[in-house]
């Protein structure tokens, strides 16, 4: 059975997909920040094996790929990510909080997938999918609002779409995914669809992935969100 | 002919397209507040004919845009042109992307404007033109950037795009209108003098999309040859 590695996964929308994958028989990775939160992911299912990480810590994230070894992953969904404050008007955003959710939600991500590239490309299904937002949208943003978090999203399509491009010649397909308005804690419950049914989603348009689909940013739903 | 007492603010005006802007609006008579990070380097701006202001700014320093707001006070501003930026430093894969890179990258390309855009929104509704312009670059459009790396770069463009048109939405309403602009690949020092056409022609065109921009406009992304980019 393949093998997929989910970062942020003790909660929401990671933690479904940790679930659903466990239950089709996957090895499933699934990382957390806390040991407590580790502990009870491993003992979701015997096919989960759980992984401290705390994806803005480079240090983290190179002992992640050397627990990893020499192992092969199928499919890396880098879905940790944080909300930061949605409701500061423009004149209270300051510099911290930009780089704060920028570092979580635009560039773990990346240095993320380049560490585990080796596990990749040594997979068979070679997928390195995202997690992005119909926030990112500039094209469907009509009203502003959540400033920090629709940039942090924008930045995550600009750089997932940039390794795609890179990774592609090795066979490696990078995809961007829209979970859709999920009932989670960072939309306080008041999403228009269940994490199964998201999740469900998302796993129909992975398992459908070819070469050709790198680059884009594909929704719960099967379709592209413009930019 | 615009009206005499039409005022911008330019920043990072000491060289390249910010120079280029501030002698074009000069030499048409608006008034001119151009910002540099290093006085000493302001020579080429000092130079310049007719009615320019010259003053410190460094965006990325709360205490420098603390002291600027405070010079500025309650003035009316036409337009504001948040130009000031640092460019890609070459066309690196993703392994290469450093901590120290990136965060330099957002905080002048996209945390620098946006803060000052915010701060001077009292400004902009005082003042007549009611226009707000970031640089942006063809590296920020996600659907139109044929390239892999500049993944800094890129990240700060797209990010500076993507709050840019927030604040566009939102401030239509104060009948103000944000603008992004594309200004080509041009020679100027940032692209190592390689680009495809100078900052004259560069500026011209994107000072002729900032005249006619109208309310429907708000929120969209031009080069400089008029031509919409697509994100």
């Amino acid at each position: 059975m393949p093998s997929v590695l989910i970062a942020g996964a003790n909660r929401g929308i990671g933690l479904e997909f940790v679930r659903q994958y466990a239950a089709e028989g996957w090895t499933v990775h699934a990382t957390a920040r806390s040991d407590q939160a580790c502990a009870a992911l491993a003992a979701l299912d015997p096919n989960v094996r759980s992984h401290r990480l705390e994806v803005t810590d480079p240090k983290s994230i190179a002992a992640l790929a050397r627990e990893l070894g020499s192992g092969s992953l199928d499919v890396l969904i880098a879905n940790a990510g944080i909300s930061g404050d949605l409701a500061r008007p423009p004149e209270q955003v300051d510099r911290r909080e930009l780089l704060e959710v920028m570092g979580v939600n635009t560039f773990a991500p990346l240095h993320l997938a380049v560490a585990l590239r080796p596990h990749l490309e040594r997979g068979r299904l070679k997928i390195a999918a995202a997690m992005s937002s119909l926030m990112s949208s500039i094209a469907r943003n009509t009203n502003g609002t959540q400033y920090v978090y629709r940039a942090s999203k924008t930045a995550l399509n600009a750089v997932w779409t940039s390794l795609a491009r890179e990774w592609r010649p090795a066979g490696l397909i990078c995809v961007l995914l829209r979970p859709g308005f999920v009932r989670t804690e960072m939309t306080d419950f008041k999403g228009e669809l269940e994490a199964p049914e998201s999740v469900r989603g998302m796993r129909k348009v992975v398992a459908g992935l070819t070469l050709a689909d790198a680059g884009r940013l594909i929704g719960y739903d099967g379709l592209d969100l413009p930019w | 002919m615009v009206s005499p007492a039409s005022r911008v603010l330019i920043t990072g005006a000491n060289r390249g397209l910010g120079l280029e802007f501030a002698r074009q609006y000069a030499a048409e008579g608006w008034r001119v507040l151009a910002t540099v990070r290093n006085l000493d380097g302001a020579g080429e701006l000092r130079a310049l004919r007719g009615k320019v202001d010259i003053a410190h700014l460094d965006v990325a320093d709360e205490g420098s845009l603390g002291a600027f707001l405070r010079d500025v006070g309650s003035a009316p501003i036409d337009l504001l042109i948040a130009n000031a930026g640092i460019g890609s430093g070459g066309e690196k894969p993703a392994a290469a992307v450093t901590r120290e890179e990136w965060r330099e990258a957002i905080c002048v390309n996209t945390y620098a404007p946006f803060r000052l855009a915010a701060a001077l929104r009292p400004n902009l509704e005082r003042g007549r033109g009611k226009k707000f312009a970031a640089v942006s670059s063809l590296a920020a459009s996600i659907a139109g950037y044929p390239i892999a790396g500049h993944y800094a770069y890129r990240a700060s463009k797209a990010a500076l795009n993507a709050l840019w048109r927030s604040l566009a939405m939102e401030w239509r309403a104060a009948g103000l209108i944000g603008l992004l602009l594309r200004p080509g690949k041009v020679r100027t020092r940032m692209t190592g003098f390689t680009g495809d056409l100078e900052p004259v022609d560069s500026v011209r065109g994107m000072r002729a999309v900032i005249a006619r921009a109208g309310f429907d406009d708000a929120g969209r992304f031009f080069g400089y040859d008029g031509r919409e980019v697509p994100w």
